[in-house]
């Protein structure tokens, strides 16, 4: 999918947040739904199965969401799968994502780490990388076990990686 | 003289002529005039064709003559290059077993050069070979090492060793300016 396309579906999407009124609930909603398929094999297969009816996608987004997300983070959802973009998912919302900080006159911070951080970690890790970027930064944390330790961090096109993983690869390429 | 006998018996006259003696002139007179009439009108043409005959006869043995000279001459040159070809079939038998040599020390070269290509081809692939499993038993070593370590590492890792990382990683972030 095209980057032009991804950020038009994103704009979409922050426009429709902006006009319900609930951007950063739909945002983290969406950053929720889009961390769940991404870690479900079979969810995102079947997201991502265009020979699937339309309506049969969208009906797993509504079972997926039901009562869990508002109505227009459903129809947000299902308007992106119903569309045969299902496998893009995850990186529309992370434009929109982007787009919405941006908005904001922020920068996101996806930060990966194998335990959840603390509030206060998260505070001085937005702070620190505030600091270290020269401006404001919106962290979203993301739990991902494959991180093994430590964390990771992106920044736009800018990677700090400090994971135990990423040390264990390290020393496979030594050996 | 039986014969004459028997002639003169069968005549009337008691000899073996016609009974009219001016029949015999003027049968005579009459035969030489048409005889020499004959001879004037006729003869030239024979004897004129006799001659073309003779002349053609001797043109054809001329022309056989010069043939049997040139045969002879032909035969002549022919057994005068014998020698020379004795010589051109020495000539060609040295220049084959010339090539005949050189075309087998080529082939043997040739094949020699085949057989070091291939026992070449050969050392390489074993030596990479060797090379690969090498690399194949680094990479196992290396991958079985690393999820080793990654298991242990993992059973190690417990709330505080987490989050004593995460304030690492965070103090690591502090000091990039």
């Amino acid at each position: 999918m095209s980057a032009d396309r991804i950020a038009g579906y994103a704009d979409a999407l922050l426009a429709v947040a902006r006009a319900e009124g609930n951007l950063a609930a739909t945002r983290s909603q969406l950053n929720d739904v889009a961390r769940a398929v991404e870690s479900n094999d079979d969810l995102r297969a079947s997201l991502s199965n265009n020979l699937l009816p339309a309506a049969t996608r969208g009906q797993i987004v509504d079972d997926l969401l039901a009562n869990k997300a508002s109505d227009t983070t459903r129809s947000l959802v299902g308007m992106i799968v119903a569309g045969g973009r299902g496998a893009e998912l995850g990186a529309i919302v992370s434009a929109f994502s982007n787009a919405a900080a941006a908005s904001s006159g922020n920068r996101v911070a996806v930060v990966r780490s194998a335990v959840a951080l603390t509030e206060d970690q998260k505070v001085r890790l937005g702070q620190a990388l505030s600091a270290s970027t020269g401006g404001p930064i919106e962290l979203e944390n993301i739990v991902d076990p494959n991180v093994i330790g430590g964390a990771v961090t992106t920044i736009g096109d800018t990677v700090i990686d400090g994971s135990l993983r990423t040390k264990l690869n390290q020393m496979h390429d030594a050996l | 003289m039986n014969l004459l006998n028997l002639f003169a018996a069968e005549a009337r006259n008691g000899v073996h002529l016609a009974g009219d003696k001016n029949e015999i002139y003027w049968g005579s007179v009459a035969f030489f005039i048409v005889f020499g009439l004959i001879v004037w009108k006729v003869g030239p043409s024979i004897v004129q064709s006799l001659r073309d005959r003779t002349a053609r006869i001797e043109a054809e043995l001329a022309d056989a003559k010069a043939d049997r000279a040139a045969a002879e001459a032909a035969l002549t040159e022919s057994s005068a290059d014998l020698p020379d070809v004795g010589d051109e079939e020495a000539k060609i038998r040295s220049e084959a077993a010339s090539t005949a040599v050189k075309l087998k020390e080529d082939l043997i070269a040739k094949a020699e050069a085949e057989a070091e290509a291939v026992r070449e081809r050969g050392r390489n692939d074993v030596e990479n070979m060797k090379r690969q499993a090498q690399a194949d038993l680094a990479a196992e070593v290396s991958r079985m090492t690393r999820n080793t370590a990654e298991a242990v590492v993992q059973e190690a890792l417990d709330g505080n060793s987490q989050s004593e990382l995460i304030e690492n990683y965070i103090n690591q972030v502090s000091g990039i300016k």
